[in-house]
């Protein structure tokens, strides 16, 4: 693990740096002899292998899930208890040396002050111990957000795209059954579209972007359904330039926005009206046009008219952030939704 | 059973032909492709029975209903509109789904004959009589009411308020709307806020100053000025 390497080269990093300071004051107190460096050394074993058992000792317990007010006397009093066990090492190493005819022999203000010495150290030691930990904690937490946030995003963006409008599927079926009496040909061109369709939208949950090209022939079924449900009441053109159809878009935007046109447009008006595709680039963006015959104060009197676009405006935003442009207006009687988006060929 | 189908879809309109054509007891005697063709079939063919699409251009079929003042039976039929399926559920109004499953059309039509016997028109003109039946949308709930079953219709600003059984929606139409088409038989117009069913009073006190205190049978308590105190008394003696 990749945090456990970290504290290892802290702790070893450290621990040798102290333990260079030591033997280079105990050179100076207690002379350049073997002693000193038995002394140093107990200090620098000591002080490392206690604390590894004292971190152990942390985990085991779980004190680095636990809220700071409550570590904080903990830790003290570990870093006291630590701090005496090691001092009584280094001091045994000290008293066991001056059995040898070392330097200095063993007093109990010895002992107090390394212990006064000891327990600074041990506190320091914890409170790096646990800011590190701190600081780990909060960076995981934030890569677990983000985590977090983009799945709400993907799982958002499954339920806008969602499903083909039940009311037109239904629809569409009983026209069918209708069509098998009068034309039983159309009625089976219309069966597979109707299938295209389905399959289409049942496949989409699992791509993010389609060709315009595929995005367009979904869109011509769609169409098609519609025109036997409203008869000679929908019209519709198609105004594609050419070179946009290998362009990528997310699936079933085009669709939608024809779903739109046709629920608050054209089968409002008793005598329908005409629907126009249009997709054009320039140099940066794609724009995908879509307009009907009507009007918006016609819209407006609906009450679930905003439910479709919203949709849309969302799923775009979710995609393509601030890159992306949805408006919706009025002009001699037609009314145009388009779509700015940024020219992408392959697959996002 | 003489019966309009109303549907914006030609070929939708043509299934429930189809379909219809196996039911010997209904004869469709007219289509139309709107509301507005709907409510001229109505008044001019006068059918006993009407299959209702909701979901049209111009007027919806529940705005079309609020439109007429005399109701046939009403079957509606949507394909799937979970709010209107809501409200028919809610309201225990017959409806069908398409595609319309045959077994379920012929229920729905045994259900229609065998439910009260056809209404014999009162050759009253355009008076609304007490078997004449009338829809009333409130929000989302809406009634097919029988005006013979209404207790009471009250002011309520621009609204009158509808008294039936335990409701009392609102419609936008004014009291004086409502006197002009109501019987005289049976509706009485006890003040200037309130229309009573005389079937539905309970209990008749003289009051202050000429006056009468009404109480209805749901409790319902009602002055009646003294003007009109003198009209009703007239018509409860006769």
């Amino acid at each position: 693990m990749i945090k456990s390497k970290y504290f290892w080269i802290l702790q070893a990093i450290g621990w040798v740096l102290f333990a260079v300071f030591v033997f280079l004051y105990n050179v100076q107190s207690l002379g350049n002899n073997w002693a000193t460096y038995v002394v140093s050394m107990s200090v620098f074993a000591g002080g490392f292998g206690w604390t590894t058992l004292y971190r152990y000792f942390i985990h085991r317990m779980g004190w680095r899930e636990l809220p700071m007010i409550k570590i904080l006397p903990r830790m003290i009093i570990a870093s006291v208890i630590v701090a005496i066990i090691w001092t009584a090492t280094f001091l045994g190493a000290y008293y066991v040396t001056s059995f040898v005819g070392a330097a200095i022999h063993f007093t109990w203000s010895l002992a107090l002050s390394n212990l006064a010495n000891s327990t600074v150290i041990m506190v320091s030691w914890s409170i790096l111990y646990f800011s590190v930990n701190l600081f780990n904690q909060s960076q995981e937490m934030r890569v677990e957000k983000y985590r977090l946030e983009s799945a709400y995003k993907d799982a958002q963006l499954r339920v806008l795209k969602s499903q083909i409008n039940p009311h037109f599927m239904f629809n569409a079926l009983n026209n069918i059954r209708a069509l098998m009496l009068e034309d039983v040909h159309k009625s089976r061109e219309m069966l597979t579209r109707l299938s295209e369709l389905l399959r289409y939208s049942l496949a989409y949950g699992k791509t993010k972007t389609v060709s315009i090209g595929d995005e367009l022939e979904i869109t011509r079924n769609y169409i098609a359904l519609n025109s036997i449900q409203f008869d000679q009441r929908l019209q519709h053109s198609f105004e594609i330039e050419p070179q946009c159809l290998n362009y990528r878009i997310p699936p079933m935007l085009i669709q939608m926005l024809v779903e739109n046109s046709i629920k608050h447009g054209i089968s409002q008006i008793p005598e329908g009206g005409q629907i126009t595709v249009k997709v054009s680039t320039d140099e940066e963006s794609l724009k995908l046009e879509v307009s009907n015959t009507g009007t918006l104060k016609k819209r407006n009197s609906e009450e679930s008219q905003n439910i479709g676009l919203k949709n849309i405006q969302e799923r775009l935003t979710l995609l393509y952030g601030k890159n992306a442009k949805f408006t919706l207006y009025e002009s001699n009687d037609r009314v145009y939704a388009t779509i700015t988006i940024p020219q992408i060929q392959l697959d996002l | 059973m003489k019966s309009i189908i109303i549907e914006d879809s030609r070929l939708a309109r043509n299934e429930l032909k189809n379909l219809l054509a196996e039911i010997p007891e209904v004869e469709i005697i007219g289509e139309a492709a709107n509301a507005e063709e709907g409510i001229e079939m109505i008044n001019e063919l006068d059918p006993e029975l009407i299959f209702l699409d909701i979901n049209m251009p111009g007027k919806n079929g529940f705005e079309m209903l609020e439109e007429l003042d005399d109701l046939p039976k009403v079957i509606f039929t949507t394909a799937y509109d979970e709010y209107a399926i809501k409200s028919f559920e809610y309201n225990a109004l017959d409806y069908l789904l398409k595609p319309i499953n045959p077994e379920r059309l012929q229920k729905a039509i045994e259900k229609c004959l065998e439910n009260e016997p056809p209404s014999l028109k009162q050759d009253s003109g355009d008076e609304l009589g007490e078997d004449s039946r009338v829809f009333i949308k409130d929000g989302e709930k809406c009634w097919i009411v029988r005006v013979g079953d209404v207790r009471m219709f009250e002011v309520c600003g621009n609204y009158s308020r509808v008294h039936f059984e335990k409701n009392k929606p609102m419609i936008l139409k004014s009291l004086n709307q409502l006197e002009e088409k109501l019987s005289t038989k049976v509706f009485f117009r006890a003040n200037r806020q309130q229309i009573v069913n005389l079937k539905f009073i309970k209990n008749v006190e003289p009051w202050f100053n000429g006056r009468l205190k009404l109480e209805l049978t749901e409790g319902e308590e009602v002055e009646v000025s003294r003007r009109q105190a003198i009209r009703l008394r007239e018509l409860l003696t006769i």
